[in-house]
């Protein structure tokens, strides 16, 4: 560490104080502390959003003239619909604070049954921000060029900041006005409101999973 | 308190800051005198954006009274992200 531990550990405490009283609000998002040990922070998201399912339904338009055999080929219409008692799986991430807030926190996302990194390919969702313009971004990447694994690309996040294409935001110009809860909310905006499940059932048999924000499945 | 006036609480980083709010005036005008209360006045309140507890965000030139806000309702201030995604 490159911060005082003392100085370090208040404002952990200090962070950690302020998370807590925003009890009500995270239980609300399904945002739930696992555990928290200086410097760490173990957190657990549950998804709420139901799964949406988009099949494609092939309508057959009856034609006199056309034997029964023989019908008029007709147009290709999506049938969708929620599937209430399913939604994405639940998450855990580490916040860890080690030298907040000379740094800004890090985000690793983890299974929360086992506290094991969770893989881009096979385990994760696909996280979204919407700037002010509407325009989506996928923020949840794959492969940091320093930490070798997934990681969330907001400002005020320790991987953005480290990251070399954004070398000329720095975190000291936003220090003073982010913190534990502000982190925690992003990730839930991010990964949770804005990355609604749909399952798109193909024409010809394939099955995709697409992420969308909230509002436009 | 006034009748056309409410209390929101916005919390900014984790705080809870209680503001009086004019129904009808601009939501904007709570989040500025919010921001100068908890001495977050380093960066220009247009960079800070306001949600409601769904996230969905609010437009700061809308009307606490347009917006429906009632006595107590708590509202997010956040800087407004920069996203390096794809």
């Amino acid at each position: 560490m490159r911060v005082d531990q003392l100085v370090c550990r208040s404002k952990f405490d200090q962070e950690l104080e302020r998370l807590r009283s925003q009890d009500a609000t995270l239980k609300k998002w399904g945002v739930f502390i696992y555990a928290d040990s200086f410097p760490v922070v173990d957190v657990v998201f549950v998804p709420r959003h139901t799964l949406n399912i988009h099949i494609p339904v092939i309508e057959q338009t009856p034609n006199p003239i056309h034997t029964p055999v023989d019908p008029k080929p007709a147009g290709l219409k999506i049938l969708s619909s929620s599937v209430i008692v399913l939604s994405a799986r639940a998450f855990g991430t580490r916040i860890l604070l080690e030298d907040f807030d000379q740094l800004p926190p890090s985000v690793e996302f983890l299974d929360p049954w086992t506290w094991k990194p969770l893989k881009y390919d096979t385990d994760l969702f696909r996280a979204k921000h919407v700037d002010a313009n509407g325009k989506v971004w996928e923020v949840l990447l794959p492969n940091h060029p320093i930490r070798k694994r997934p990681f969330l690309c907001m400002r005020g996040i320790r991987e953005y900041h480290e990251h070399p294409q954004h070398s000329g935001d720095d975190w000291m110009l936003y220090r003073k006005h982010s913190g534990l809860f502000s982190t925690i909310q992003m990730i839930w905006k991010t990964c949770v409101k804005d990355a609604v499940p749909n399952l798109v059932f193909q024409p010809k048999g394939k099955i995709q999973v697409q992420w969308t924000p909230a509002g436009q499945s | 308190m006034p009748e056309n006036k409410i209390l929101i609480i916005f919390i900014v980083n984790g705080v809870d800051v209680p503001v009086e709010v004019n129904l009808n005036a601009p939501i904007k005008t709570g989040r500025n005198k919010a921001l100068e209360l908890s001495n977050n006045t380093g960066r220009p309140p247009e960079e800070w954006e306001i949600h409601n507890d769904a996230g969905q965000p609010l437009d700061p030139e809308a009307k606490a009274g347009e917006l429906g806000l009632k006595e107590r309702d708590r509202l997010f201030l956040n800087l407004k992200v920069g996203a390096g995604g794809a």
